[in-house]
């Protein structure tokens, strides 16, 4: 019959309280030693982790290998020849690299978001041409080069074309339509 | 065998260029790494010998450990020592001189296996003879071969071998092994976690129910 509380707690309540005590050779606390006294699977676990540990431990006296006698003299004799070159980074260059980098790319970044932005562009119409033939081309080439040595001229131009446009626009929807038909009475009378 | 302990070496304070202890002999209790390494900043080279002769077989032997090879511990051992020779001015005495010194032989190793691309050499003696890990059959045969618990660890992953020997085989406690590993004491408890698990499976595998490697 189970009368201790520590007893009826389920085993995954100590799981990692044995691990951890087996894995450090540190020990139990009261309840979890109640629990394995009392747990057979969690008490068999627990020994063999805790024996485990113990014997890492005590093969990993025994594997060690005895360092030449000649090595102290040897390390010493190959620091003084390094004295003189040039010292070696403590870390790898490429972590200082890329905070570099990306420190550079932040400061980009800041710039350009703090620069007042260009007013977009109006959008010029853009007409499709039908192709030209071969002969065509040289003076379209220079027409269009024309153009683009004088912006303003050809801002102008089109600004006029634009104003021709919506005044026959406006004249054509709202102006009254033309007695066409008085000149054509006259010149029959 | 592995905390900082104290060196038979006359104390004093560091002055730049010259040895403290020189001139303190009235006090003759030793000095501890992280002393003398303060010493050895302050271009002392009676201090920093001291520290070769305190730690060159630890070294020595964690870097055989790893490499399993006498000729590769060496080098690396001797390169070990003259990195921190070179780099000693970037050491901060309020940690451990001893982790300081694993991560430089630490980085060493691996940057080693990389390079060489080979874990065991062929050269080494045969009474040391290391296991082949190359081949899944090699490793399968390796693991029959094992007659001690740390050639069943070297069959594992590496980082859970180092992991398992900083731990157990240097004695540092987990803080110390994360900082030589370059990790989180999280992730080292998670990978010591699965060594262990790791090296019960093979010795249940391998005969730990009456076997040759029964606890």
């Amino acid at each position: 019959m189970i009368t201790d509380k520590s007893r009826a707690m389920p085993c995954w309540i100590y799981r990692k309280q044995l691990q951890e005590a087996a894995a450090n050779s540190a020990p139990l606390s009261a309840a979890a030693r109640r629990h394995v006294q009392s747990c057979a699977c969690c008490g068999e676990e627990f020994a063999l982790q805790s024996a485990l540990t113990r014997r890492l431990v005590r093969e990993a006296k025994q594997q060690a290998e005895e360092a030449p006698a000649f090595l102290a003299s040897r390390v010493m004799a190959a620091a003084r020849a390094s004295r003189h070159s040039a010292p070696e980074p403590a870390f790898p260059a490429w972590p200082r690299l890329a905070s570099f980098a990306g420190m550079a790319a932040l400061g980009a970044l800041a710039l350009f978001l703090t620069l007042p932005k260009p007013p977009p562009l109006a959008p010029s119409p853009v007409a499709l041409q039908p192709a030209m033939a071969d002969e065509e081309i040289g003076p379209a080439l220079t027409q269009w080069a024309a153009k683009i040595n004088n912006p303003l001229q050809t801002e102008m131009e089109r600004v006029a074309s634009d104003a021709r446009n919506a005044m026959q626009l406006l004249a054509h929807n709202f102006l009254p339509a033309r007695p066409a038909s008085a000149g054509e009475e006259g010149s029959q009378n | 065998m592995n905390l900082p302990m104290p060196i038979a070496f006359l104390p004093g304070q560091p002055a730049p260029g010259a040895c403290a202890t020189d001139s303190a002999v009235s006090d003759p209790a030793p000095l501890s790494g992280e002393e003398l390494a303060v010493q050895a900043q302050g271009g002392c080279e009676e201090a920093f010998a001291a520290l070769v002769s305190a730690y060159a077989g630890r070294i020595y032997n964690f870097l055989f450990q790893m490499t399993r090879n006498a000729h590769d511990a060496e080098d690396l051992a001797q390169e070990t020592f003259v990195r921190a020779f070179r780099s000693i001015e970037r050491y901060d005495p309020r940690y451990g001189f001893s982790t300081w010194l694993f991560t430089i032989a630490k980085r060493l190793a691996a940057s080693h296996f990389r390079s060489s691309r080979r874990a065991i050499t062929e050269e080494f003696e045969e009474s040391h003879a290391p296991l082949d890990f190359s081949t899944p059959s090699s490793e399968l045969e390796a693991r029959d071969q094992a007659s001690s618990l740390w050639d069943l660890a070297r069959t594992l992953k590496r980082n859970q071998y180092e992991v398992l020997w900083l731990r157990y085989g240097e004695s540092f406690s987990v803080e110390q092994t994360a900082q030589v590993m370059g990790a989180t004491q999280i992730y080292v408890k998670v990978l010591l976690h699965r060594a262990r698990g790791s090296l019960g499976k093979l010795l249940r595998k391998n005969g730990f129910d009456g076997g040759k490697f029964e606890l």
